[in-house]
This record gives structure tokens, sequence and C-alpha cells, in this order.
């Protein structure tokens, strides 16, 4: 196709196109949104998203979040008092017993390592090739899966 | 904006009245995004729910109409992106097929009316048919051009895209649209 045969074809499509009537919308619509703005209207204010609360609570809750905010700030520039110092201290030594934990998580992992490498790289490969073919098998699967699925429900529709 | 006049104080026939308005229109833009009328159903029952958190606003607005256009086109290629990307790889499967075959999941229902033309009912019904059969990666970008009215730059930038690739894929539908009518219109269709 020329490009003056385009150019005529995209004029006639657009034409076409914008004449198109506009598509009735379901009458299930209006009820849906209107339950929905029922239930709504029967929250009470904290229920509700914040944009639709009051004015003034709209209002107090952003200076109360901003002042939060800002005592955050403030505070965390600020030396530590004595007790909280010490109240810490407490609990970084009571993590400390997570230090164990974390020295028998890496002997094991240095275990398992040793034994990938006892394996040998064929194997390693084999196992790989495995785990690959297992997860294309499921992929395949899923995906027979779903198109027997959504080939019987549009038949199901369509009767 | 006081308490008194919070929009869930507002009347709610008004608003019922107000959604009467728009909800073809709001239904249409979505429909011809999504090419799914439950879909459809859902994201004009969003935009309508956003529509009523600014209510005041939107009531009595010479420009309610464009928002709401703007809002049921953004909601649509959300909903598209988010929902649509974790099924692609089974719905381009069954899409191609339904493709090769012609057939069509949307039904729409006759235009009613004693004035309206049957032939062109039925051409127009034909015409968007066509539209929405087509993959959703020409008809987005198709609709957006010729009903959102929005440029190609403007297309790329909305869809997270490179400018050649909005202006093949609007190539392409555009092609596969004359195609598909003049299989059932035949070759001299459409006329003007």
């Amino acid at each position: 196709m020329n490009s003056l045969e385009s150019a005529s074809w995209e004029g006639r499509l657009d034409r076409e196109l914008k004449a198109l009537p506009l598509q009735p919308a379901p009458p299930t619509l209006i009820p849906r949104v209107m339950a929905v703005v029922a239930r709504q209207t029967g929250l009470t204010w904290y229920q509700r998203p914040w944009p639709t609360w009051p004015v003034g609570l709209r209002v107090a809750s952003l200076a109360g979040a901003l002042t939060a905010f800002g005592g955050l700030c403030y505070g965390s520039a600020q030396p530590l008092p004595a007790g909280l110092q010490a109240a810490l201290s407490f609990v970084a030594g009571k993590l400390g017993l997570l230090e164990a934990l974390g020295h028998t998580a890496m002997a094991l992992l240095a275990a398992l390592g040793h034994a990938l490498q006892s394996l040998g790289p064929g194997t390693l490969a084999l196992g790989l090739g495995w785990s690959v073919l297992c997860y294309v098998v499921v992929v395949g699967l899923i995906t027979l899966c779903a198109r027997l699925a959504l080939t019987s429900s549009r038949a199901q529709g369509k009767t | 904006m006081g308490e008194a006049s919070h929009p869930l104080m507002t009347d709610a026939h008004e608003f019922e009245a107000f959604m009467r308005n728009y909800q073809d229109m709001v239904f249409s833009t979505a429909l011809r995004l999504l090419a799914n009328r439950d879909e459809a159903e859902d994201v004009a029952q969003d935009v309508f729910l956003k529509s009523y958190a600014r209510f005041d606003e939107l009531r009595a607005s010479p420009t309610a109409a464009g928002w709401l256009r703007t809002v049921a086109t953004n909601l649509s290629l959300n909903h598209l992106s988010r929902y649509r990307s974790r099924w692609s790889f089974f719905s381009e499967l069954t899409g191609r097929g339904r493709e090769e075959s012609g057939e069509t999941e949307i039904e729409f229902p006759a235009e009613d009316g004693p004035s309206a033309d049957p032939v062109q009912t039925e051409r127009r019904e034909l015409v968007e048919q066509a539209l929405q059969s087509l993959p959703a990666a020409q008809r987005v970008p198709l609709v957006l051009f010729h009903l959102g009215g929005m440029q190609y730059d403007e297309i790329a930038a909305k869809l997270g895209v490179s400018l050649g690739k909005v202006k093949t894929d609007i190539f392409r539908g555009r092609e596969a649209l004359r195609r598909k009518l003049e299989r059932k219109l035949g070759p001299a269709a459409p006329t003007d």
C-alpha cells in the first residue's frame, strides 16, 4: 500500500471510529456504585479514606503528622539520655545470642559448598539441567491447563 | 469546603443523575481500551467512586466529562498493565487463535430507537467488533490516537514505549482493521 492510500485509509478510519456511538453501560453499573457509596456513607470518618475526612480533621491530622515527623527529626539529632543508652546496651547484649546462630549458619553454608565442590561440575550441570527441565514441564502444564480452562469457559459463555 | 457540603452528605439522587449522564461515555472509554465488558464495568465503577469523592467540584464543572474520560483512560491503562501482564503469556496464546479464526467475545446490544438506520447500525457494530478484536498492543494506541485525540509522542509517554513502537503498532492496527473490515464488508469498505 502506498503512502497516499495509507493516508486516505487513515482519514476514513478516523471518521469511522469517531462516528461510533457510545456503548450503553450495563444496567448493573449504577446500583453497584450506589451500593458502595451507601456503604462508605455508613462508615465513621476514621474508617473512610483520608481525602473524605471533614476538613477540620484533615487539617488537624496533617498538623499532627507534621509535628510528629519534625519531633522525630529533631530527636534523632540529639544525644541519647543515659537511661535510654543503658536500655539499648541491654538489648544489644541480648542480640549477641544471634551471633552464635550466625556462626552456625555460616558453618552449614561452608559444608554445603564443600559438598557441591566434591560432586564435580558434571554432576552439577546434570542437576541444573534436570531443574530446568522440571521448570519447563511445570510451565508447560500450567499453560496447557490455562488454555483448556479459558477455552472451555469461552465455550460455556457462548452456549 | 465545609463539612455540611461534603460529598458524603450530598443527595444520592443528584449523584445518580450525574452517573446517568456520563455512564455510557465512561463505560465506552474503558471498553474500547480493555475489550472486556466485565473489566470495563469494574473500571467504570472505580471512575465513579473517584468522582464521588470530588462530586462537589464536578457536579457543576463544565470539564467534568473530560475529567471522567481522563480518569477512565488512566484507570484502564493501569488495569491493563497491572492485571494483564501476569496473564499475557496465556492470553497471547488464546488471543492469537481467536484472531486467526476471526471470532470475538464481545457482543454488543443492538442500538435502539426508531430512527436508527439498520445498515449503518450493523456497519458500526462490525467496526466496533473489529476494533475490539485487535490485540491490546495495537488496539490501545489506536484508540488513544483516534478516539482519545492524543498525539504519537503523548501516547508513547503514556504507555512508556518508544515513539517508533507507537507508530508501528498504530499502523499495524489500522492495517489489521482494514483487512477485518474488508473481509466482512467487502473491499470497498469502509466508505466515506
